[in-house]
């Protein structure tokens, strides 16, 4: 029956989601992500948009680890270079919880039984460790790649100083 | 905060006129001599301005390149966005000036779907833009029945293409409402989108309230407080014969009006208004693509510390020699 | 706060991060890892007789300025406001419309509102106003003045080092104003107090030097050429020509250095190397020259002149007929709109004449220096060089405008008809990212260093993000672009946004497709990699 309602209120959910994750940044970063639609105006905004999305349905309907990796790939990429201190930069998961909250509150309806929305918190519980992989590989990205541009640099260097050139 | 303060102080020049002409009696003070400051203020302001801008000289050729440069002779040049000649400039700063062409480039977007309003943003300040403008400039152009005899020909003409509806009496002019509209979504742009709030200053909001006010208040006195125009006329024919005359019976509407204008006038040359003088002067608008063609000579010019071939090859001469390349010196 | 514990939400709100700063006029910037650039090394501030040299880093409270540094900017402003009309023009009549205002990469990127072009040119303006108009003089801060504090210089430092100079906002401003003319500027005013990069410092010290930014000295310049010139060989069979410092030739060729010691520029070295060799081309390289990329043009004028010099000088000396310059960005917005005025007038020169063509570029007949590309263009479209386009059969090529290039030159339809000619697969990017609307690729003028790693990533992903859809939709794996700062860092951009795209000169092509006399049968390309059909595409997204 959660699903179902779940299924439904879908755009409602993934809207309020949205609004929060964005939330996140300053007022004015945040009405310039949360405004723009265009896809090369404004990469960050259509991003998130279009992965909150499928990462919900994904998460509400097949649940499938490795989609949802896809998913969430885009979007935690962008989270892991803005200055973001890990706790924030993965806590867009949990904003999730909230953004459901009113959902199951506002029906009440004894039909959700205890047993479906404590899987589907622990579902997102899951999807936020994953975050967490996904948001640790993309650091060593960052510092892998950091490391390679030294490397290049100082190999330059090297020649140099070895005479060799 | 921004907004308050503008408001604020367009409040205390609108209070200034009806306590000076309603209790202190101040016509011929707001009539006369107001408006000649202003102009003396307005025209010394802009010659001032301009004198020092072009005291400045341009030592570098920096357009703005916006298309194909004139290279080889099978590759189409684009003539207006990277003007290689003389007459490419003007075509792109006349549309730039009457056309603002570059605020108009804001892009083909492609939506989302659901978002047909995102397309339309960009657009809509170029349109508010050029509307305001156009229709200030027209009713401005209008004005000129009250301060000529002969009206020149060119006034009527505009009241025709103005009125074209032919709607109310006395007619409606397209040009008071359009003004009113324009600036009326250019100030709610301004604070719709926090991104404009965050980047507006109390001076950009003041002089959309000023000109606001002003059309206001024009419309008023064409369409609802009837005002005295024969006496106007009289009045401001006096004032551009310098002979100038009060006459008893004008309204202080008009007195608000005037001295509204006044106040933009005197308010031109200390504000970002100058752009409409300014903008004729942008180096990067205003020079030609030609920069590998015609050399351009920077007066300041000098000389800065090198770092001479002599020097070099002193420093690395054995290395050089080495390596088998040929030297200057052995 | 209370006895009860606080709640998730609670504890992420007592983060600060990017308070919403109504009122930008009040600063006070935090300089985290990865978003800044260490501050230049002092023994090349010494050396190059800039002021101030001391050890700093801009994460210092206590930047060790001068006593009087406020007077010494004041003043610095003043000077600047005299000779350059554009910084009057741009100062005064910014009617702040907010058409730039998501034009700038870096705020597409953050979202930082400081990053609106025409708000970081407020920094500046702000001051401006309290210091040169009655304005602000009379009204303070109702007139949007506000006093210069060291907090506000620590802005300049981090936002005008956030600005690469790409001058996308300034196509889109309806007066022109160029956020570039403002960012040297401020650059120029900071320097004056010994603020400064050492991304712009050393390069610039070792320009002067050595003629080249990596410090590499004449034996080794001449080392990686001939270096070069057997890989060639190695390659396609074909021994080719590099003269160096020779004098006599007809042309000088000018490249940016990273071509000859960086990766992907050096596969579009062997790619000049090749063509020039093919068409009989009379020309020298030069190790006084051996840099056409200008980094000082990212700090002042002055060091621009003096940096750029060398190469008028050395094609004196040398005796040679004219130029041409190779396949780089803000080196060439120096040498389109800045060499002939700062050191022409070139008149021991020749208009350029191409020996094999007989075209005569007269659009550089002042100059007398013409870009690779357009010499190439001409070789091609007079068919003067064969070509086998299927052997870049294995690449999808996007092309990248440079900013410059495009924003400064022009070259638009050059690069794209040289690709076109040596490759069958080329797809472009959607039409608001490219040509004169190119996104930047977030590292130029000075901020590509791996400290300010994450700024770039910030920076580049509008223009990642546009390869990332011709990525998807056509399977692009090659991005093409003509700027050494883009071969440098649109890799490490690609790797972490769009992977499996990688990064080329439009020469390379070149070189792969040219067929030269006397080669063996190629089975690789300039990389040393299989030619023949595309690998097959990643598994696309869903």
């Amino acid at each position: 029956m959660l699903n179902k309602l779940l299924r439904r209120n879908t755009s409602k959910i993934v809207e309020r989601w949205l609004g929060l994750i964005f939330d996140t940044y300053g007022e004015d970063a945040s009405d310039f992500f949360q405004k723009k639609g265009n896809r090369f105006a404004n990469p960050v905004g259509s991003i998130f948009s279009t992965n909150a999305e499928l990462i919900f349905s994904e998460l509400i309907n097949r649940n499938d680890k490795e989609h949802l990796s896809i998913f969430l790939q885009d979007v935690v990429k962008i989270r892991a270079i803005q200055e973001l201190p890990p706790s924030e930069a993965v806590n867009f998961v949990y904003l999730l919880k909230k953004a459901i909250k009113p959902e199951v509150i506002d029906k009440r309806s004894d039909s959700i039984s205890l047993n479906d929305y404590l899987d589907l918190q622990e579902s997102i519980d899951q999807l936020a460790l994953l975050t967490f992989d996904i948001y640790q590989e993309a650091r060593e990205d960052i510092n892998r790649i950091r490391i390679n541009e030294l490397k290049k640099y100082a190999a330059v260097i090297n020649k140099q100083h070895d005479g060799s050139v | 905060m921004n907004i308050l303060i503008s408001a604020a102080a367009l409040l205390i020049l609108i209070l200034l006129v009806i306590v000076g002409i309603e209790a202190a009696g101040l016509e011929y003070f707001f009539g006369v001599f107001i408006p000649y400051m202003a102009v003396v203020i307005f025209l010394s302001g802009i010659i001032f301005k301009l004198i020092g801008w072009a005291r400045s000289p341009v030592p570098f050729r920096i357009p703005t390149i916006a298309g194909q440069q004139k290279s080889l002779g099978w590759i189409k040049s684009s003539k207006l966005d990277s003007p290689a000649t003389i007459l490419g400039v003007v075509g792109r700063m006349v549309l730039e000036v009457l056309l603002f062409r570059s605020l108009f480039r804001n892009t083909k977007y492609e939506t989302k779907p659901g978002q047909k309003l995102v397309y339309g943003s960009a657009k809509f300040l170029w349109i508010a833009a050029l509307i305001f403008h156009w229709s200030f400039l027209i009713i401005i152009l209008r004005h000129l029945r009250y301060i000529s005899e002969p009206i020149p020909s060119l006034v009527p003409l505009l009241q025709n293409l103005d009125g074209f509806f032919q709607v109310g009496v006395p007619e409606l002019f397209i040009t008071n409402i359009l003004i009113v509209v324009s600036l009326a979504f250019l100030f709610m742009r301004r604070t719709a989108d926090p991104k404009n709030r965050y980047l507006s200053l109390t001076a950009d909001y003041f002089p959309l309230l000023l000109i606001l006010a002003i059309a206001i208040t024009g419309i008023m006195m064409r369409y609802f407080t009837k005002v005295d125009i024969a006496g106007i006329k009289t009045f401001a024919m006096g004032l551009v014969s310098f002979k100038p005359v009060v006459p008893e019976s004008i309204n202080v509407i008009f007195y608000i009006h005037l001295f509204l204008v006044s106040s933009l006038l005197v308010y031109f040359s200390f504000s970002k208004l100058l752009h409409m003088v300014g903008v004729f002067l942008s180096p990067t608008r205003n020079l030609s693509n030609n920069n590998r063609s015609v050399r351009h000579v920077n007066p300041w010019d000098k000389p800065v510390r090198i770092h001479t071939y002599e020097e070099y090859e002193d420093e690395f001469r054995d290395k050089m020699k080495a390596a088998g390349l040929p030297l200057e010196k052995e | 706060m209370s006895d009860k514990k606080p709640t998730p939400e609670e504890l992420f709100s007592t983060i600060d991060y990017k308070a919403s700063e109504k009122d930008w006029s009040k600063p006070h910037i935090k300089f985290k890892v990865g978003t800044y650039n260490h501050s230049g090394v002092p023994k090349n501030v010494e050396y190059l007789e800039l002021p101030n040299a001391r050890k700093w880093q801009p994460s210092d409270d206590d930047w060790q300025l001068p006593d009087n540094w406020k007077e010494i900017i004041i003043d610095g402003i003043k000077e600047r406001l005299d000779k350059f009309r554009s910084l009057k023009i741009f100062m005064d009549i910014c009617v702040r419309c907010g058409a730039c205002s998501d034009k700038c990469h870096f705020f597409i990127g953050s979202g930082d509102p400081k990053n609106m072009p025409v708000v970081r040119a407020e920094l500046l303006r702000s001051i401006y106003r309290n210091d040169f108009t009655t304005a602000g003089k009379i009204l303070g801060r109702i007139a949007g003045a506000r006093e210069l504090t060291l907090d506000v210089l620590k802005e300049w430092f981090y936002y005008f080092y956030q600005c690469t100079q790409c001058r996308r906002c300034s196509l889109f401003c309806p007066y022109g104003i160029d956020t570039a003319e403002i960012t040297i500027l401020v650059r120029e005013l900071l320097n004056l107090v010994g603020v400064n990069i050492d991304w712009v410092i050393t390069p610039v010290a070792n320009s002067f030097r050595t003629g080249n930014h990596l410090g590499i000295q004449p034996h080794g310049f001449a080392d990686s050429i001939e270096f070069a010139v057997d890989e060639l060989e190695e390659l396609t069979g074909v021994k080719v020509e590099a003269p160096i410092n020779r004098k006599g030739a007809e042309v000088l060729f000018v490249s940016p250095s990273a071509d000859y010691f960086g990766t992907p520029h050096y596969y579009t070295l062997l790619g000049y190397l090749a063509l020039f060799h093919e068409v009989g081309l009379d020309y020298t390289w030069s190790t006084f020259a051996s840099e056409g990329g200008n980094f000082g043009s990212f700090v002042s004028h002055d060091l621009m002149k003096s940096l750029n010099m060398k190469i008028y000088a050395e094609a004196k000396r040398l005796g040679v007929k004219w130029i041409i310059g190779g396949e780089c960005g803000h080196m060439w917005r120096v040498l389109h709109q800045y060499m002939d005025t700062i050191n022409g007038p070139a008149d021991f020169l020749e208009v350029p004449v191409s020996p094999i063509t007989g075209t005569k570029f007269d659009f550089a007949k002042s100059t007398k220096m013409i870009h690779i590309c357009e010499f190439t263009a001409d070789l091609i479209k007079n068919n003067k060089i064969k070509l086998d386009k299927s052997r870049n059969d294995h690449w999808k090529i996007t092309f990248h405008d440079s900013c410059n290039p495009a924003r400064a030159m022009g070259l638009i339809d050059e690069p794209r008809f040289i690709i076109n000619s040596t490759c069958n697969n080329f797809y472009e990017m959607p039409e608001n990212t490219i040509k004169e609307q190119t996104f930047c690729c977030g590292s130029g003028a000075g901020l590509g260093t791996e400290e300010n790693l994450e700024m770039r990533l910030r920076g580049g992903l509008p223009r990642a993000n546009a390869v990332n859809f011709v990525h998807e939709k056509h399977g692009v794996n090659l991005l093409a672009c003509i700027c050494a700062i883009d071969k440098a860092t649109l890799p490490p951009l690609m790797e972490y946004w769009v992977p499996g795209v990688e990064v080329a000169g439009v020469h390379e092509f070149v070189g792969n497709a040219l067929i030269m006399k006397g080669e063996n049968e190629r089975k690789v390309d300039l990389r040393g990699e299989p030619i023949g059909e595309p690998e097959p595409e990643l598994e696309e997204k869903q």
